[in-house]
């Protein structure tokens, strides 16, 4: 009685679900930059007969009743876009997930430059790949990263005018795998008149452990203080000096990859 | 239980399971993959196996001798080379000294079958016999002038041209292209490693294979993986042709009948992403069908878009293999110490 009615059931509910063996690939994603003044498109593309992109603005995992891309979609506040695929023969996609910034960031410094060089293969532009607003891939060999071997990065920024500022956007890249971790301290120091200058912030950051997702992909750290006109900034990104025990690279100095640093 | 209540329960549970098939007729369409004419049902369990007895690490590269068995190498050395029968069934296993096994190729020379095997680990070209016999080596090619030491020649693969001639290629070392004769003896070098696009070098120079498609002019085609493209080389080694094939970090090229098949390993980095899928060529090295990936979309000006996986049929696929039948077996690199899957060629 009971054995043949789950028999069928376990029946019925193989042969349906056997078509959902394959999960589908997340949608391609592109757009200039996610930094944007008024406003930026961004448009998607998932060439797979019958199958659907859908997204949210709110930061929401996408679910079968959201929005379905259409067309580019125009953004005008800063959101964070989550996109996913869905189609009737597979399971969804994973959800991918962009951040987009808009502005006001500060107008561009009138000199800049890095107290120390980055590491030879990863120069980039030197200090003004971190201040031109282009965006890196996730590629770090692609010429937007600057790459830092255990040594700190220190970015010394100068305007003429007195200008107000609150905070910054560090755009970096972690692969734990390529020995790039997080840092583990981000200070920022001010001054008016060049000489005497105060510490706005200071922040330090544990090392995550072994498997956390802190350890790869695209991160943002984004740091605030009171706002302040000030002329001069100096930001000081300190690089892990030494990887830890469950490394392959264990004791080694780990590598720091930044590729954008904006001022708000 | 009563005689009636058996009948009634009988009775529902066909009903059930009848309402159930018909259910799965229309809703459960086994997954067609492709596009074009070339499209396959996926088949996960063909391989059976025994992880216990018949172990693999990556799964390297599979060639298919005249009984119709598909030998395959890996880099496990409890058995470097399994063969299978149709039914994925293990004939054979043997093979414990290639840490590095990576490129096969098989090549009958007049009746006899050998096998070719790359090892990057032993830095060496191995020819071995079917029972896994070894007849002759190729060490690291000193002579040519290019080589400092053994460990700049990390081979990957081996072509071998009909009047067997042998082509072998240095991916993972220094990206040459190395041909001798038939027995060894060295009769030119050229490719090598090279800024990405400059014509004629070659990076993460893969595989490569003899093209007989066009009898008139025979090609080597070679892979030259971190700059997504296949290039064209005379015979002579001078360079006729790079085909862009952007997001496609392809393997060995396989040549079956009209077409070139590719196992793409990867479409995006790092090169751990699992966002491998398969691609075919047509005879004007023109994508037709993308197993595991997106419709291939050339624009107006004939320029290949971008091609990315959509389907997660795969993660590093790293060779493919045609039956005589057209269906495809794809063996994976650094996916959970995957067997091969096979695809079965349907017609529509």
């Amino acid at each position: 009685m009971k054995i043949i009615t789950f028999t069928y059931i376990g029946l019925l509910c193989g042969f349906t679900l056997g078509a959902q063996e394959f999960q589908l690939a997340p949608p391609q994603v592109n757009y200039a930059s996610p930094f944007f003044e008024s406003g930026t498109s961004v448009n998607m593309a998932f060439a797979l007969e019958g199958a659907e992109i859908r997204y949210t603005l709110d930061g929401t995992d996408p679910g079968p009743q959201s929005p379905v891309y259409a067309g580019p979609l125009v953004l005008k506040e800063s959101c964070v876009l989550k996109a996913a695929t869905f189609h009737t023969s597979y399971r969804p996609s994973e959800p991918v997930a962009f951040r987009f910034f808009k502005q006001p960031m500060v107008e561009r410094p009138d000199s800049f430059w890095l107290e120390q060089a980055p590491a030879a293969r990863y120069t980039g532009k030197g200090a003004l790949s971190l201040i031109d607003k282009v965006k890196g891939s996730a590629n770090f060999g692609d010429g937007n990263w600057l790459g830092f071997e255990g040594k700190t990065l220190a970015l010394h920024l100068f305007w003429n005018k007195k200008t107000k500022m609150k905070g910054l956007i560090i755009s970096r890249l972690n692969d734990a795998g390529a020995w790039i971790f997080p840092p583990v301290q981000i200070s920022v120091r001010g001054s008016t008149d060049g000489r005497s200058f105060i510490t706005l912030l200071q922040k330090k950051l544990k090392t995550p452990d072994e498997g956390s997702p802190l350890l790869s992909g695209q991160q943002y750290d984004e740091l605030h203080w009171p706002a302040r006109k000030l002329r001069y900034l100096e930001v000081l990104i300190e690089p892990l000096q030494a990887l830890p025990s469950w490394h392959q690279g264990k004791g080694a100095p780990a590598w720091l990859f930044v590729d954008e640093i904006l001022i708000r | 239980m009563q005689r009636r209540q058996f009948i009634q329960q009988t009775t529902t549970f066909g009903l059930a399971l009848g309402l159930g098939v018909r259910g799965w007729a229309r809703s459960g369409n086994p997954v067609v993959v492709g596009h074009g004419d070339f499209r396959y049902k996926i088949d996960t369990h063909w391989c059976k196996a025994d992880p216990t007895v018949h172990p693999v690490l990556d799964c390297h590269e599979m060639v298919l001798d005249s009984k119709g068995r598909i030998v395959m190498c890996t880099n496990e050395t409890k058995n470097n080379i399994l063969i299978f029968n149709k039914d994925g069934e293990v004939l054979e296993a043997f093979g414990n000294e290639y840490p590095g096994a990576h490129g096969l190729t098989l090549f009958d020379e007049g009746g006899t079958e050998y096998l070719w095997l790359t090892d990057y680990e032993r830095h060496e070209v191995i020819k071995m016999d079917m029972k896994g016999r070894v007849v002759l080596t190729l060490g690291w090619p000193a002579d040519t002038g290019k080589y400092q030491r053994k460990e700049d020649f990390r081979p990957t693969e081996t072509s071998i041209a009909p009047n067997g001639d042998v082509f072998v290629v240095d991916g993972y070392g220094m990206d040459y292209v190395i041909h001798y004769s038939p027995q060894g003896h060295l009769k030119n070098i050229f490719g090598g490693k090279g800024q990405a696009g400059e014509p004629g070098k070659l990076n993460n120079a893969h595989g490569i294979a003899f093209d007989n498609r066009n009898p008139q002019q025979p090609v080597l085609l070679v892979t030259s993986r971190a700059d997504n493209a296949l290039k064209r080389f005379a015979l002579d080694g001078s360079f006729l042709e790079s085909i862009p094939l952007p997001g496609a970090y392809i393997c060995r090229p396989v040549v079956k009948g009209n077409e070139v098949y590719f196992a793409v390993l990867i479409s995006k980095l790092p090169w751990d992403s699992g966002s491998g899928f398969v691609c075919i060529l047509d005879k004007n090295n023109k994508v037709v069908s993308l197993p595991g990936g997106c419709e291939p979309q050339y624009d107006a000006a004939g320029k290949l878009g971008t091609m990315y996986q959509t389907i997660r049929l795969f993660k590093h696929p790293h060779d493919v293999l045609i039956d005589d039948d057209d269906n495809l077996y794809v063996a994976q690199w650094n996916s959970g110490r995957v067997y091969p899957v096979r695809l079965e060629r349907t017609h529509l």
